[in-house]
């Protein structure tokens, strides 16, 4: 029973107070506890009708012998009666424990949702499911850290409670350690006395917010660990039980598969993509190569009436004319090699060989710029299992950027060398002594179209490398010191095992 | 120089056309023209050739059509023939070698087959020499010269 002080307003909870009982307010007022019509009122005047725990409409429930008042966040507020039996109390409770448990049920039920909704946005994606999982499990806050593997990053997403929102999306790199305790391990974390632990981590906030209880979740799926779901401050006083603990695990793989559906959904999406690119670079690519042979005809011809004409005429010219034809000659190669999705012709290749007739080949040309090649074999490399034309072109494209790099750098040395890294792989290495790029740079290189060399590079080497590499299970590691100079190194297996992509000679 | 000695060259492409006539004319030979396969065996009936320049892709009779041709032909089976033809590139197989163009990604079966398939025909049929588009005036001369010194 309650009882409000008509004179201070103080509510006084009088535990089954019989009606008519009389009542002494601390500010000496003596009070008589009133029916319940009038209690409503009064409560309504006191609180506009809301539940003061989770500010929304309360219900009024009425049973046979008493009346309640109870909130669907499933505190119950007020009971009137004379003291309630034992049947009555225990069906208070289980009434209770029934709002909690629907609560949960439906929220599980929204989180199944999330896995059918058709959201391609990450970002959309987490937003409901903070919104849901901060719901469901009665936390202050709560934030969705995501793995980024390409780019060796996490991003932390959309938070609730008191963080602020300019967190949201925040990325940081993926040793970087300092957010989320479960992103790389793979069990559940609890502390329900955070405060304790100075490098526990809980959303940042200016004044107010502390983080007394923290549960992490990891998502994973088929056992890969996408990220982390983190659960801050549960709104009870013993903190996260083994109950939340199950529920927010539930949630967690649910929320995973429904992440990787979207990372899923958009790789597919980007590959189509490119296959479209790629039919439509070749198609222009072929006609182009039919115009490139009638402009190198042409040249031909207009050269001819020149030097009938007995006209004395500059080499300039054609020169310019000539240099262009083959650049776009080269382009249209590249492009082509781009576009298409070449299978591997693997071959048992001597490494050193190849690496060697590379070296051979610049040898002259590094000789004209004043600068020098060296190349250091190693053994052990005679039979090796790839593809044998496409990494020759892919080394070759490397030494030849090398001596683009180090133009300026006169005198200096580009190294070649072959490595056995391990029982299994081996390395071909292309060191240059000249212009290095800086990290900006280094970001970008890879990409198709992207080049430092201005009108002169077709900026497609690189990324054609990068998928011969990627297509061999292999890697292409890149070290770089603005001023100081570049090492790119390929890392590629002896004897590739299995590969949908090869093409095996007999 | 002999004038009655005429050169051949059978090809669809007015650029081509262009292109090797002024070759031809910088180095002193005469020819005649023929832009598809029954232009060809007609203008051979009509004035033996000293050396055809012959391209394969041409519609309706291919060039290997005519080759095969003048090879079971008694009386043109010993003119020389150079092939000058851009079917490697197209194709993707070198109609020289027979193996895939390394720098050339065609990754169309068909493609392929029908370099092949001039690969294997020309390996039967033998011409005297096979030049590949994008023609190089000197290595055309070259060839010729060898053949058939002007």
């Amino acid at each position: 029973m309650l009882a409000v002080c008509p004179k201070c307003e103080k509510v006084h909870e009088t535990a089954r107070a019989r009606k008519g009982a009389r009542i002494n307010c601390g500010c000496g007022e003596i009070i008589e506890t009133l029916p319940w019509k009038q209690y409503k009122q009064v409560i309504s005047r006191l609180n506009g009708g809301a539940c003061p725990y989770c500010s929304r409409k309360y219900a009024i429930n009425q049973y046979p012998d008493q009346t309640e008042i109870a909130c669907s966040c499933g505190n119950v507020l007020f009971v009137f009666n004379d003291k309630p039996t034992e049947a009555q109390e225990v069906k208070l409770k289980s009434d209770k424990t029934i709002r909690l448990l629907e609560k949960e049920l439906l929220g599980l039920i929204d989180t199944a949702r999330l896995l059918h909704s058709s959201t391609q946005n990450l970002d959309k994606l987490m937003e409901m499911t903070v919104e849901i999982t901060t719901r469901m499990l009665d936390v202050e806050g709560c934030s969705v850290v995501v793995r980024n593997r390409e780019k060796g990053k996490v991003v932390l997403y959309s938070l609730s409670g008191n963080a602020p929102s300019s967190l949201s999306g925040f990325e940081v790199d993926d040793n970087d350690h300092f957010i989320g305790r479960s992103v790389d391990n793979r069990t559940t974390f609890v502390d329900n006395q955070v405060g304790r632990d100075p490098t526990a981590f809980g959303p940042i906030s200016p004044g107010g917010f502390k983080t007394k209880s923290l549960l992490c979740v990891p998502l994973v799926v088929e056992g890969q660990n996408l990220g982390e779901l983190e659960l801050v401050n549960k709104k009870s006083p013993e903190g996260f039980t083994q109950h939340d603990v199950i529920l927010a695990e539930s949630v967690a793989s649910q929320i995973a598969v429904a992440i990787q559906n979207v990372q899923l959904a958009a790789k597919a999406l980007k590959t189509e993509r490119r296959a479209a690119m790629g039919e439509a670079v070749s198609g222009v690519a072929h006609c182009v190569k039919n115009m490139l042979n009638g402009l190198h005809g042409g040249m031909y011809v207009v050269k001819s009436d020149i030097k009938r004409a007995g006209v004395d005429v500059s080499d300039t010219g054609f020169e310019l004319m000539e240099r262009n034809i083959a650049r776009l000659t080269e382009l249209v190669q590249d492009m082509l090699s781009t576009a298409a999705d070449r299978k591997l012709e693997m071959k048992l290749t001597d490494a050193n060989e190849l690496a060697r007739s590379v070296s051979d080949l610049m040898k002259a040309k590094a000789g004209q710029l004043g600068l020098n090649i060296l190349f250091v074999p190693s053994p052990g490399l005679e039979h090796v299992n790839i593809d044998a034309k496409g990494i020759y072109r892919a080394v070759l494209n490397l030494v030849s950027n090398a001596l683009d790099a180090s133009t300026g750098h006169k005198g200096s040395t580009i190294s070649i060398k072959t490595e056995s890294v391990s029982e299994e792989y081996f390395s071909i290495s292309v060191a240059d002594q000249g212009c290095g790029m800086d990290a900006e740079t280094l970001k970008s290189i890879f990409k198709p179209f992207f080049t430092s060399k201005g009108i002169e590079g077709t900026g497609l080497g690189l990324s054609v490398t990068k998928k011969l590499v990627d297509d061999h299970d292999g890697r292409i590691d890149v070290i770089s010191e603005p001023g100081q100079g570049t090492t790119f190194t390929i890392i590629l297996p002896k004897n590739i095992t299995h590969s949908k992509k090869t093409n095996q000679e007999e | 120089m002999s004038s009655d000695k005429k050169i051949l060259m059978i090809d669809d492409s007015d650029d081509q056309i262009i292109f090797m006539s002024r070759i031809l004319e910088d180095n002193g030979y005469t020819f005649n023209i023929a832009r598809n396969g029954n232009e060809a065996l007609a203008s051979i009936k009509q004035e033996k050739p000293a050396l055809v320049l012959l391209d394969i892709m041409m519609p309706g009779k291919t060039g290997l059509n005519v080759l095969r041709f003048m090879k079971g032909d008694d009386q043109l089976k010993s003119i020389p023939v150079i092939i000058v033809s851009g079917a490697g590139e197209i194709t993707g197989v070198s109609i020289k070698t027979g193996e895939l163009e390394g720098s050339n990604p065609v990754d169309d079966i068909v493609a392929r087959r029908f370099g092949e398939v001039i690969h294997e025909t020309l390996k039967d049929l033998k011409p005297s020499g096979v030049v590949e588009k994008p023609v190089d005036p000197d290595l055309l001369v070259k060839k010729i010269k060898e053949l058939f010194p002007a």
